[in-house]
């Protein structure tokens, strides 16, 4: 079995405990009789895109980049904290001014005891009543794949938790962070992800070829190698801020999803983050 | 959708010392559960003794008191795969 626990999700778990009295952290990996779902890492479910884990294309491509990572975590709690949370993530799931949670995939949990399993990611947005009763002493929170590595989507879960309002985010976002959205906006697969965020982003313009060139030549060297290579941070950052040199023109008008395209195919080629 | 209402052991039983004394207990790893209490700081471990199918088990307390919380310790019980980890929250309502 190979399944590990995204450090950002524990990280989060941390956080939620502070936040909330009576939360504890119940978990990411799966028990051994729970053999499916976002608990498993895509290699412990077999690759079986038949599970509902790996069946839609954004889970599909985020899979490939975290191929050991649990995508699932829970957080048992009192009833009333449960009733408290899971009625201010469905409030924020049934408010179409309020995106935070698009970066997520499902939310189960319990209010006054009443299981919802209520399912965020876009295309297949709605509520549902088919999860069992463990949900009521426990929220399962089930992450979309592409975004285990996107403090974004860590904040954003954290702040409908919490009780923040839409705007609120407590920490800052680092150029990985930028990155990896960045990489979904490549793909025409997570209408929900980044760019919102992206086209905010304010650098001198002149900077961008340069520096992306600089990044992709590094890297491209490395792969062309033919030897297993690692990303470091300092490219990784490199390669972020390159990215997001852009002035205030919206990404898509740039050649971004060249660049992520060149990205994404170093890392299938054997480039991996560190 | 499918997938969320799959299979999967459930270990039941009535909790014998502790917070959970006479309480109705389900733990989904086969060891037992720890029930946190963060605010006293707290942690009763619970270890499953399982009886005849179709029975309820029991969850024994290790220590009437509980011990001292180590939250180290208790991450790596979450993400491990014999104790169950719950708030004492969820027990005692």
């Amino acid at each position: 079995m190979v399944t590990y626990a995204p450090p950002r999700m524990l990280d989060l778990a941390h956080r939620l405990e502070s936040a909330i009295a009576s939360a504890v952290f119940s978990g990411i990996v799966p028990d051994g009789s729970h053999t499916w779902g976002f608990h498993c890492s895509p290699e412990d479910l077999g690759w079986d895109r038949g599970d509902y884990s790996l069946a839609n294309d954004d889970n599909w491509f985020g899979a490939q980049l975290f191929p050991q990572w649990g995508a699932a975590f829970d957080m048992s709690m009192s009833p009333s904290d449960m009733t408290l949370v899971h009625g201010r993530i469905r409030a924020s799931w049934a408010d179409p001014n309020d995106d935070r949670l698009s970066l997520w995939y499902e939310h189960i949990g319990a209010i006054n005891g009443n299981v919802s399993r209520l399912v965020s990611y876009e295309p297949e947005w709605g509520e549902y009543f088919d999860a069992d009763g463990t949900h009521t002493w426990h929220e399962h929170t089930s992450a979309r794949r592409s975004q285990l590595n996107n403090q974004i989507a860590m904040d954003s879960l954290y702040g409908v938790w919490t009780g923040q309002e839409i705007g609120e985010r407590e920490s800052a976002v680092s150029a990985t962070d930028e990155l990896i959205m960045a990489w979904n906006l490549g793909t025409d697969k997570t209408p929900n992800s980044g760019p919102c965020y992206l086209t905010t982003r304010q650098i001198r313009a002149e900077d961008f070829q340069r520096r992306t060139s600089e990044a992709l030549q590094r890297l491209e060297a490395a792969v062309a190698s033919g030897r297993q290579v690692a990303l470091t941070d300092e490219q990784v950052n490199k390669l972020a801020a390159a990215l997001v040199a852009i002035p205030s023109v919206p990404l898509g008008e740039r050649d971004i999803p060249a660049v992520v395209a060149g990205v994404k195919q170093a890392l299938r080629e054997g480039a991996v983050i560190k | 959708m499918s997938g969320v209402r799959r299979g999967r052991t459930l270990y039941t039983g009535v909790g014998v010392g502790g917070p959970a004394d006479g309480i109705e207990l389900v733990s989904r790893f086969p060891k037992g559960l720890l029930v946190v209490d963060r605010p006293a700081g707290l942690v009763h471990i619970y270890d499953f003794e399982a009886v005849m199918s179709g029975e309820l088990g029991r969850f024994v307390v290790r220590e009437e008191a509980g011990r001292g919380e180590d939250v180290e310790r208790r991450f790596s019980a979450a993400l491990g795969s014999e104790y169950d980890v719950i708030s004492v929250g969820a027990v005692i309502s």
